[in-house]
């Protein structure tokens, strides 16, 4: 019997490149609890992205299944299925929206009221401290950082119970970064919603994660608790392992 | 009205002069399209005396097979053109094409046939080839250039749609936008010569039927039916071409592929 407490399980997931044989993730089997704050570590082509996208459908496993709430995802009508698990690309769009109408684009789709979407954005809004005259501004008026935080709120105005983020920090000011992690974790505790966050920065990771996943060449090669994580050894890891991918490019 | 006047040999030289003068101009500007040039004027010599005797004989035949299988060739060639401007690797991108064009034209021409010009008999070549040619030259441009924008649209915002679907979008609401602009951009050609018909220019049928010495009114109430079927075609032909590619572009389970 599935544990009701487990959010996500992936059991011997493997995801293949189409008409090749490589394999961009093989047999990941991990549990998430719900509520868990996971960080998703890795050198570049490790497979986070994929992992993070065969998790909410936007890419097909070839092995393996993942179970959502104990039910295989693949029972779940795939659009419901991303409102429940929503993806936050590491490249933030607003799909040629002002800000007021990105945030409420989701919503907008499912045909919710107005007077709903517009309580849900300024809590949002107000959250996490997004200035007010960034409503209508379009994309190309905000700073790379300014566009996360504004998908970031996006993501949250659909009240999702997974969100996985891929790299949301990147391009944020230090203390916009800490600040955000901060108000993740929170998050997570406060609304039992579960993040899986893949994040190049470790020291970022090591505030969120309460659960660490490193992933190598498609492969998990650890899970474990935040406790368990020898963080200095692991930082040394992921330099070593980008230095010899580095020097495979050259 | 003056009737006609008959183009000899004589004066068709001095008329396949003028390309030999284009080929001489291209060769003193280095333009390197000499070949290119002597090669178009070939095949257009050669396509259209080769169309002129096909269509002395199917107009002499008058008969509906012979007109159908006309009408046939030219759909085959529009879907192949247009498809290979598109895409080869779009599945089914041949069917989509063909089908779209088809199923435009044919209901264009059976409008017209049935509520315009009441032909007799239905088949009536000398009316129904000329129409279904012009119709099925600007449906296979308008599918070639709406087709040939969509899949690039696509191809280079997979990170935009993906966004749609991973909020909750369908793949229809995930490319609504790129649909539009790819049905506005195969239809703008056909409302720009719209907008200026009979200012600026004077299109194909109504300059033919002036040389023919056909009454000018009558010649531009003809222009008109050709421009407003022209409009209903292209729009047909792009949206149910766009339809098609779309339903390509995903999987069962809402997955974006590329191409």
């Amino acid at each position: 019997m599935p544990n009701s407490h487990v959010s996500l399980l992936l059991d011997r997931v493997s995801l293949k490149t189409p008409n090749s044989a490589h394999y961009l993730l093989q047999d990941i089997s991990f549990e998430v609890a719900a509520g868990a704050c996971v960080g998703i570590v890795g050198a570049s082509g490790a497979g986070k992205t994929s992992l993070l996208k065969v998790i909410n459908r936007l890419s097909e496993v070839s092995q393996g299944k993942i179970l959502f709430e104990g039910e295989d995802i693949h029972r779940i009508p795939v659009i419901a299925l991303r409102r429940k698990i929503t993806l936050l690309p590491q490249e933030s769009k607003l799909l040629g929206m002002t800000v007021r109408q990105t945030l409420a684009y989701a919503l907008t789709l499912r045909g919710i009221d107005r007077s709903i979407i517009e309580q849900r954005l300024q809590y949002w809004i107000e959250q996490l401290r997004l200035p007010g005259d960034w409503l209508d501004r379009t994309e190309v008026q905000l700073s790379v950082g300014q566009r996360q935080l504004v998908a970031i709120a996006r993501a949250l105005m659909i009240q999702p119970q997974v969100l996985l983020l891929d790299e949301p920090t990147s391009a944020l000011d230090a203390g916009r970064g800490e600040f955000l992690i901060q108000f993740l974790r929170e998050l997570a505790v406060r609304s039992s919603l579960t993040i899986l966050m893949v994040n190049h920065q470790l020291e970022l990771v090591e505030q969120f994660a309460s659960q660490v996943l490193h992933l190598r060449q498609g492969q998990l090669i650890q899970n474990c608790s935040a406790q368990q994580v020898n963080w200095s050894e692991l930082r040394q890891t992921l330099i070593d392992e980008n230095t010899a991918i580095a020097e495979e490019w050259m | 009205m003056n009737q006609l006047i008959e183009l000899d040999l004589v004066g068709m030289g001095f008329a396949v002069a003028l390309m030999l003068l284009a080929i001489g101009l291209s060769a003193w500007q280095r333009l390197g399209l000499e070949w290119t040039l002597a090669l178009a004027t070939v095949r257009t010599i050669v396509q259209l005396i080769v169309v002129g005797y096909v269509l002395a004989i199917v107009f002499a035949l008058n008969n509906p097979w012979a007109v159908l299988a006309v009408i046939g060739v030219m759909v085959c060639i529009a879907t192949v053109v247009a498809r290979n401007r598109i895409s080869r690797k779009v599945p089914y991108v041949l069917p989509i094409v063909g089908g779209s064009i088809l199923i435009s034209t044919v209901f264009t021409l059976t409008y017209i046939n049935l509520l315009v010009l009441r032909l007799e008999p239905w088949y009536e070549p000398q009316y129904l080839v000329p129409l279904a040619g012009i119709l099925l030259g600007n449906a296979m441009n308008a599918a070639a250039l709406a087709g040939e924008r969509f899949v690039s649209t696509l191809n280079n915002s997979q990170l935009e749609i993906e966004t749609h679907l991973s909020l909750g979008a369908t793949p229809r609401q995930a490319t609504q936008t790129y649909r539009r602009e790819a049905i506005k951009a195969g239809l703008i050609p056909t409302l720009n010569s719209m907008m200026v018909v009979g200012v600026v220019t004077l299109p194909g049928i109504i300059t033919g039927q002036l040389l023919g010495g056909v009454d000018p009114l009558n010649a531009s109430l003809y222009q008109m039916l050709i421009m407003f079927i022209l409009a209903i075609t292209t729009l047909i032909t792009t949206i149910l071409l766009i339809q098609g590619i779309d339903r390509q572009f995903f999987t069962a389970a809402a997955q974006l592929k590329s191409f």
